[in-house]
């Protein structure tokens, strides 16, 4: 296999780990309206908690110090760092849920976010600070050949992609997806039909947290380690712009705002060979993503494939309307002496 | 002779819907609502008027739950439902409409009526996912199809809501609550923004709420439209009921006179 087939079989692996993430971004924020701008910190977990699932505990290396250490192979290390992800998104929605609008919502998911990328930095004995968890080994990465086991993991994230596509339209056809469209646009609403929007909330952020922690743990399988460096805040940025430039709530959206964005621009971008360094790099890849989300919301606000009206079969016979209300006269009798309007 | 009084004061007693108990909601200091206490019997159209900004829109909202840190109590067919949220009120069937109407403006009409529909197989995840909750539409969908072709929306049920005229996003929130079979409606100025032809089409669908005894509770400004349609009229100002009775009582009531007129319509009543 030549360089460019590898580079294809990677940019295949990134192209479907992006799309993982879109997706479940999507079922935060277009789903169920949170404005996650922390995304990438549950992505982050799930790529942590499979690291630490997967490698042996940290004192038998010397001066790397993290916490666990199973030695756990795969499936076990990718599902308990989904687990773990949700579990984490589960107490961030107790925290930080309660009783604010979207938009402080967002603020404080920011706030924490930061936080805890700082903790992770600076506290070197829970993650290992800013070198990370290193030596991670992939599902059959020992067993198979270099070439096929990037063809393994390609297909791998392909197949995960497609059971939570399948996944993301089961829910997002269903009632319950009615219910979270509902939430998303009008919480007290959902409540006065009675509904509680609240748990419906958390439920989609749970849903979102899962495919976050697939698309991390699936990363860090691929890549043998995680630091800080994965998860900057403009990370959660270009996942936004993604979604912005598809179009939210559905999922032909999320794959092609992850496809044109994410693969064509900036990791097809690589192929140009731009005379920008590696440092230089990220900077440029926020503007083109900048760029994208003013161009979208200028020119077509409700992204490139928007979200559908939900259809219904078609009623078997017409039904009798009442064209009698229409046909009969106002019966609302004259202004009163004390009308206050 | 005792046992036939008996028989008779239980045929009399009324069932009473809601009860609001001293009823006391402050912001910073200001008594929105100051100690009201009201009885309204299962099946009345109540009627509440009132000046703008004398507490009938936080006297609703404590009722439905929207409001939840009041003093006193409310009483929903006999079960406290004090401090409850707003779904466990609405899931007992007490049900409301808000001041400007609130629809699923990106969802169709019919989406509208069908995000309603209580006990839909499907709102489970694991229903969702794995279950066969398709075939168990079609009753919720017959009947949200038949509640718009009632109210005159048939021909609409494909539009998006945000779409809809002020007249048909009401008879919209109407058809919306009756798939939830609610036992007690407040509709806070359902004829806001609404055209004539729609209030006539309006008022017909609220009498029949009535009509299938439903308690209706009704903020509304419009007072020919108040006599029209209540059974029973409370008048509130500065977060108090200062009168309750039927519009030809109030409106010879000097309270609701001052209420409304001032100082003039004070003098006006004792001239």
């Amino acid at each position: 296999m030549g360089a460019l087939d590898y580079f294809l079989l990677t940019l295949l692996f990134f192209g479907a780990v992006n799309a993982l993430q879109v997706l479940g971004f999507d079922m935060q924020f277009g789903q169920v309206g949170v404005v996650n701008l922390a995304y990438v910190l549950l992505v982050a977990i799930g790529a942590y908690a499979t690291a630490i699932a997967s490698v042996p505990p940290a004192g038998h290396i010397i001066a790397v110090t993290y916490i666990g250490g199973f030695g756990w192979g795969f499936p076990w290390n990718l599902l308990f760092g989904i687990a773990v992800t949700v579990v984490a998104a589960f107490l961030l929605s107790t925290i930080a849920f309660r009783r604010l609008r979207y938009d402080y919502l967002a603020l404080v998911l920011v706030s924490v976010g930061e936080a805890i990328l700082l903790l992770a930095t600076n506290q070197t004995n829970i993650v290992n600070g800013e070198t990370g968890i290193v030596g991670v080994v992939g599902p059959w990465q020992n067993s198979l050949s270099n070439s096929s086991w990037y063809i393994a993991m390609s297909l791998l994230a392909v197949a995960f992609l497609v059971v939570m596509c399948v996944f993301y339209y089961k829910v997002e056809s269903s009632p319950l997806g009615r219910l979270f469209k509902g939430v998303r646009e009008d919480e007290i609403l959902i409540d006065s039909l009675g509904r509680n929007s609240a748990r419906l909330k958390v439920l989609g952020f749970l849903l979102g947290a899962a495919c976050a922690g697939l698309a991390g743990g699936l990363l860090v399988l691929f890549i043998g380690g995680w630091s800080v460096g994965g998860w900057q805040p403009g990370e959660t940025f270009i996942i936004v712009a993604a979604l912005i430039l598809g179009g939210r709530g559905r999922i032909t959206g999320a794959l092609v705002g992850a496809f044109v964005l994410m693969e064509l621009f900036l990791q097809g971008g690589s192929l140009l060979k731009l005379p920008v360094s590696p440092v230089t790099l990220p900077i440029y890849q926020q503007l083109i993503a900048g760029i994208a989300i003013l161009a979208v919301l200028w020119w077509r606000p409700q992204g490139l494939f928007p979200e559908k009206k939900e259809k219904f079969p078609s009623a078997s016979k017409p039904l009798k309307t009442s064209n009698q209300d229409l046909a009969e006269p106002i019966a609302v009798s004259g202004e009163s002496q004390w009308r206050t309007q | 002779m005792k046992v036939q009084d008996t028989q008779i004061s239980e045929e009399n007693e009324v069932q009473i819907a809601i009860e609001l108990r001293d009823l006391v909601k402050s912001f910073g200091g200001v008594a929105a609502v100051n100690g009201v206490s009201l009885s309204i019997p299962q099946g009345t159209f109540y009627g509440i008027i009132g000046p703008n900004g004398s507490g009938k829109t936080t006297l609703v909202d404590c009722i439905s739950g929207i409001v939840r840190d009041y003093q006193g109590s409310v009483l929903f067919d006999g079960t406290d439902i004090t401090g409850w949220p707003i779904h466990k009120i609405s899931q007992l069937g007490l049900l409301r409409t808000f001041q400007t109407s609130r629809l699923f403006g990106p969802m169709s009409t019919l989406s509208n009526v069908m995000i309603a529909a209580p006990d839909q197989a499907g709102e489970k995840f694991f229903q969702a996912v794995f279950g066969r909750w398709r075939a168990a539409q079609e009753g919720p969908l017959a009947k949200a199809r038949e509640l718009l072709a009632s109210y005159g929306l048939s021909g609409r049920e494909d539009a998006y809501a945000a779409e809809l005229s002020g007249g048909q996003r009401r008879l919209l929130e109407l058809a919306r609550l009756s798939i939830m079979h609610p036992r007690a409606v407040l509709l806070d100025e359902p004829f806001a923004g609404v055209s004539p032809v729609q209030r006539a089409q309006l008022t017909r669908r609220l009498r029949g709420l009535k009509d299938d005894g439903i308690t209706v509770v009704m903020i509304e400004h419009r007072l020919e439209l108040v006599e029209q349609l209540c059974d029973r009229i409370g008048v509130m100002a500065e977060g108090k009921i200062i009168a309750e009775g039927c519009m030809d009582d109030l409106r010879t009531d000097k309270d609701v006179l001052s209420a409304y007129l001032g100082s003039v319509g004070h003098d006006e009543a004792r001239m």
